[in-house]
């Protein structure tokens, strides 16, 4: 490799033009690339979404009004990021639907959370995880026991560990307590509307 | 360099994984399914070669100083254009795979071939080299994948067999069911033993094809 030996201002200018050069055309590709992927992607996430929203509220032409965030506790993280009141397709109350994202064993749950009218858990779907797959990541599966055992979960739910009646995960632990303290989360949040 | 020499060093004698043990921390992380080491494996094949030969290409108005910095950038396009990519088309293999495509930004594999091979070679020689060093990549992230799979959860191919709800949901075909696998084989630690089990075989291979053709060699300096 040679060495240029010029000393100063116009070797550095002549490395920074070219490392320019190089950072545009590549943030021009990548913008073309984000302008085609990114209907597909915001699709994909709204439709799963949607789907643990039907998985939670379950019933036809359910309407979601989202509750302003200033009007109830949320936790310091502030876990919540999206509180609604669900009603069926008559007008009806028939409870809430909350958009959680908060840290489970490995990172981030994204999880949708339901609760009936009397503050009892209909059910829990997460939409986007990272935890170990064959343990935490069971929590993610719809037909696993743990995620069904959410259902009928009221306030005050722990797991058996510390002192409630929820079974956790076995091996995931942390993954478990990290579901139900949200889903408590959750009821608190009601509670202090 | 001929093309079947890079092909049996992609594949065999310089495989990115079990000889240059290159990129490793992928290999252990998403060898669980097969869905996902096929997956993973392309993806890494696609953006290794399309690094490959951009970087051969300007490989002469590169400056030596900043050559690393330029050799990242073009790496990191083509990784978020692939990550961008299979968020859109194909969802499932993005979720599974995860945090792991981001990554492969960081996988020495691809900044290794640049610094190695394309800085210093023309760019069909570049192109192929990708081609087989990915493809030698991929094949170990199968064979893991499958050892694994069968082991840890007694089943093949889960996401690509038995689909129930588009591609990447099955359960793949059971052999035995998946109660009586072995946990430990699904966790990181399984990839560790898998993976050394694996680089001994190869080590095993390669000293003895040596042997043998060294064995050739002496006969033919005796006629």
């Amino acid at each position: 490799m040679t060495e240029t030996k010029q000393s100063g201002g116009g070797q550095i200018l002549k490395l920074a033009l070219v490392l320019l050069a190089v950072a545009a055309v590549i943030a021009l590709v990548l913008g073309v690339v984000n302008e085609i992927t990114r209907g597909p992607i915001e699709q994909y996430l709204n439709g799963k979404r949607d789907a643990a929203y039907a998985m939670v509220m379950p019933g036809d032409g359910n309407t979601y009004e989202e509750i302003d965030a200033g009007s109830y506790a949320n936790d310091p993280s502030n876990s919540i990021t999206k509180l609604s009141a669900a009603k069926d397709a008559n007008g009806n109350d028939i409870g809430y639907v909350a958009e959680t994202t908060f840290s489970g064993a490995q990172g981030m749950i994204t999880m949708v959370i339901g609760l009936d009218n009397d503050l009892t858990c209909t059910g829990i779907g997460v939409t986007e995880h990272s935890e170990t797959s064959g343990l935490g990541a069971k929590a993610a599966d719809p037909t696993d026991p743990f995620p069904q055992s959410m259902v009928g979960l009221t306030d005050g739910a722990k797991l058996s560990k510390d002192g409630g009646s929820v079974s956790a995960i076995s091996g995931a632990t942390l993954t478990s307590r990290a579901v139900v303290t949200e889903i408590q989360t959750v009821i608190d949040a009601v509670k202090s509307l | 360099m001929n093309i079947k020499q890079q092909f049996k060093e992609g594949l065999i004698t310089n495989n990115p994984v079990l000889v240059q043990l290159l990129g490793m921390c992928a290999t252990m992380a998403i060898t669980t399914s097969l869905f996902n080491g096929i997956g993973m494996g392309f993806s890494v094949l696609i953006i290794l070669t399309c690094c490959n030969v951009v970087i051969s290409l300007i490989r002469k108005i590169i400056p030596n100083d900043i050559r690393l910095a330029i050799f990242v950038l073009v790496i990191a396009g083509f990784v978020t254009i692939v990550d961008l990519m299979l968020q859109a088309f194909i969802p499932a293999l993005s979720e599974s795979l995860g945090v792991f495509i981001p990554l492969i930004v960081v996988n020495c594999i691809i900044i290794g071939r640049a610094e190695a091979f394309c800085q210093k070679n023309p760019v069909g020689a570049s192109f192929f080299d990708g081609i087989f060093q990915g493809l030698g990549y991929t094949c170990v992230l199968i064979c893991m994948c499958v050892i694994r799979e069968f082991l840890g959860k007694g089943s093949f191919g889960s996401g690509i067999f038995n689909t129930t709800n588009g591609i990447g949901t099955g359960s793949g075909i059971h052999i035995f069911p998946s109660e009586y696998g072995a946990l430990v084989l699904t966790l990181p630690i399984g990839g560790f033993i898998t993976l050394g089990c694996l680089i001994a075989l190869m080590q095993y291979v390669l000293k003895k094809s040596e042997k043998k053709k060294e064995a050739k060699e002496k006969e033919g300096a005796n006629v």
